[in-house]
């Protein structure tokens, strides 16, 4: 414990810990865990790392946050200019920027596959930072205790196959993070946008929705999703995460609720309708006097929102009159309003919001309350923010991992071919073949099928369990190039080996079969529409369905073919 | 509004009287009135008549607390800046104490957040002697401390090769 000589009145302990420490800023906490071995232990106690951070957060309308300081007057600022990672601070009572202190991460990591020249940032909560220096790998870092975790990569789970699974390609990622409060985990959310190919006119783009809970370390598939988010980061606010949306789908905000990890809509104020859309942006601005904010900009004027039980116009500037104010507007990735500045109980009550001057990378402030605005100035040789930007508290927030990353997707595609028994059958790209369990992480690549060389277009898989010799079964169904005849090739889990059966000349679509009761199901090309193929999984062989006169056999199909695929959760190994 | 006169007896032995309503703010003391209703002033005797002194001034200032009034609230705040302005850090103390004990929510967030900014720009080396804390890590311990912070400041990327330099 620690040592306290009698002479002079001392502060107890308690008073100490729960009153007098939290108010203290995490960096200078960070120094005074040296004071003694009872200071560092309390202030790594994970309780008290909770209460700092509730202190140190603004207000929101569910009463979290900020008992204490009843104002903030200082932002803390993340940025990016030419590649490189850079923090700064700006203070209310002061229109200098601080130093901008360079981050360093190393962009020369040996094992990044897709490089991320431009570092982004994706969002802030509790202090800690979302970001993705290396495409596809997202990463969390607290700036002020200097904690770094790579998260694992996030694969393409699923997708709605119109037979099959080929066709799509992912044109858009965006990502929001956010805590959920009642499980006391961090979780990120990726929404991924789906085109589909130019030869798959017919189709719709669509959205996944993937959830990584930094408890679990590992991804998970939620939904696929109609709604087509603006590819900006997710907006964390008082329990959700927010998004706005694609022009086609104007009228609305999204809100994904961090808890019960489900969407709702917000309705956009009714004169956002009535006006025409057109060179119109919206951005979600998080925290806007305890609200939910939206900055609405076109090439006259900028307006201010906030939703209180309905949407109110806080204030409008017209760009006419304040020059300014044309230096403000949404481009790109660039986080636009940033923060705010917010002071209750003063004479001059009310926000002071601070954006970026995309002119000159620069930060300028507007106060609605006295019309004013300010510019801060650099003091350094200036950095100007040219990407990414977003603010951060100043936390303590640990970066808490039970979990070992097990399953690290490579490739930027992959088809998924068939779920059974919980287990999945995935196409990376190359041609590697994988089976994985998403329950309990487990993963592994299979052998090369050998096809001596040829170059053979794959025209189907099937994945299903022999239950009589208790294995399971991969066939993959191989067209090689100028030649009428279909190669079948079979893998065994157990013996983790391809061995290559008879051939069966059927005109296979392109798709994963079904596994039903102890038999792979393929339907055929159109020319034979009341064919279905069958394989029977452990004696290996093929027959004919036959005797459909009156309908097509895609019509059948074709409610199964266009469903997710689901799967059981299973404990079941890979290890044979 | 009632205008009754509440007596506070110190430790050593001296007399304060305040409002009623000011005497309020302060739980301990409140409870002491309703339970008791001590004729001979209420007896605090932890509190002495130095502290308490500062503290009644402090409850009658805070005994009409502005509502609305942003003008009056900004007066109110410059009082607080001010009363504890000279004070030194015993005294800040032994209000902290006084605050706890006699529990005065608004006194004590006010010599908290004093000590709070105190602290805020002091080195370790005077925290531990404003607290009276004697240093207990071991040489070892510091180095191992000073260690893994240099090593953090320089990169936040796996980069194990740094990492590894810095053991050796």
């Amino acid at each position: 414990m620690s040592s306290y000589s009698s002479h002079q009145s001392q502060v107890p302990d308690e008073i100490l810990t729960a009153e007098i420490l939290p108010r203290l800023p995490a960096k200078s906490l960070l120094r005074f865990k040296s004071v003694c071995k009872a200071w560092r232990s309390w202030i790594s106690d994970p309780n008290f790392v909770d209460t700092h951070l509730l202190n140190h957060q603004p207000q929101s309308i569910s009463g979290r946050g900020n008992s204490f300081i009843s104002f903030n007057k200082q932002l803390s600022i993340l940025f990016v200019c030419s590649r490189q990672l850079y923090t700064t601070t700006i203070i209310k009572s002061s229109s200098a920027v601080a130093t901008a202190r360079k981050v360093y991460y190393d962009p020369q990591c040996p094992n990044r596959r897709y490089p991320r020249l431009y570092p982004r940032v994706w969002g802030s909560c509790n202090g800690l930072i979302c970001l993705e220096t290396e495409e596809f790998f997202p990463s969390l870092w607290n700036p002020c205790t200097q904690l770094y975790k790579r998260l694992p990569y996030c694969g393409v789970f699923l997708r709605y196959g119109h037979g099959a699974t080929f066709g799509w390609f992912l044109s858009s990622v965006t990502y929001g993070f956010g805590y959920d409060a009642k499980n006391k985990d961090y979780k990120l959310v990726r929404i991924g946008r789906f085109n589909p190919l130019s030869n798959f006119v017919d189709r719709q783009q669509v959205g996944e929705v993937t959830v990584l809970t930094l408890r679990s370390n590992s991804w998970k598939m939620i939904s696929n999703t109609d709604y087509l988010v603006v590819p900006r980061p997710g907006k964390f606010f008082d329990g959700g995460l927010y998004w706005a949306m694609d022009e086609c789908q104007p009228d609305k905000l999204i809100r994904f609720d961090i808890h019960e990890e489900e969407f709702s809509e917000i309705r956009l104020p009714n004169v956002f309708h009535a006006e025409t859309t057109n060179n119109c942006t919206i951005d979600i601005v998080a925290h806007l006097g305890g609200c939910l904010g939206l900055w609405r900009t076109t090439d006259v004027y900028h307006e201010v929102w906030v939703l209180k039980e309905n949407w109110m116009k806080m204030y409008t500037i017209d760009v006419l009159t304040h020059s300014w104010a044309r230096s403000i507007s949404l481009i790109g990735s660039i986080g636009d309003v940033i923060g705010t500045f917010e002071e209750k109980n003063s004479k001059n009550n009310g926000v002071e919001i601070v954006y970026v001057n995309v002119e000159n990378g620069g930060l300028i402030s507007y106060c609605p309350n006295t019309d004013e605005f300010r510019s801060f100035s650099d003091c350094d040789e200036g950095k100007p923010i040219s990407e990414s930007v977003i603010t951060y508290v100043e936390s303590l927030a640990t970066i808490l991992a039970n979990g070992t990353l097990v399953v690290r997707f490579l490739d930027r595609l992959f088809c998924f071919w068939g779920a059974c028994n919980g287990l999945f059958y995935l196409e990376l790209c190359g041609s590697r073949l994988a089976l994985w369990n998403p329950c309990i992480g487990s993963y592994r690549e299979l052998p090369c099928c050998g096809l001596g060389g040829r170059l053979v277009t794959c025209i189907g898989f099937g994945f299903g369990y022999d239950a009589k010799i208790k294995d399971f079964k991969l066939v993959k169904i191989g067209k090689p190039t100028g030649n009428n005849c279909n190669n079948v090739h079979v893998f065994t889990v157990g013996a983790n080996s391809w061995r290559r059966i008879s051939d069966a000349n059927y005109s296979f679509r392109e798709e994963a079969a079904k596994f039903i009761n102890e038999f792979l199901y393929w339907s055929l090309h159109k020319d034979y529409p009341y064919k279905l193929i069958r394989f029977d999984i452990h004696n290996e062989v093929f027959s004919e369905l036959r005797g459909w006169t009156h309908f097509s056999v895609h019509d059948v199909l074709k409610p199964m073919c266009e469903s997710v695929i689901t799967y059981v959760e299973s404990p079941v190994s890979l290890d044979r | 509004m009632s205008t009754k006169k509440i007596t506070l007896l110190s430790s050593d032995n001296e007399l304060f009287t305040v409002d009623e309503e000011a005497a309020n703010q302060s739980l301990t003391i409140k409870h002491l009135i309703e339970d008791t209703e001590p004729e001979n002033g209420v007896p605090l005797p932890q509190v002495h008549s130095k502290i308490l002194a500062k503290v009644t001034e402090y409850l009658i200032k805070h005994a009409n607390e502005p509502d609305n009034d942003a003008a009056a609230k900004e007066e109110l705040k410059n009082w607080d800046d001010k009363f504890l302005e000279k004070v030194n850090h015993e005294t800040l103390f032994d209000l902290i104490l006084a605050a706890n004990y006699l529990d005065i929510k608004g006194l004590l967030d006010l010599t908290c957040q004093t000590v709070a900014d105190l602290m805020n720009g002091m080195s370790v080396v005077e925290v531990r002697k404003l607290f009276n804390i004697v240093n207990d890590f071991t040489p070892e311990d510091e180095a191992e401390v000073r260690k893994r912070r240099k090593r953090g400041t320089k990169t936040i990327g796996p980069s194990n090769d740094q990492a590894n330099q810095s053991n050796h």
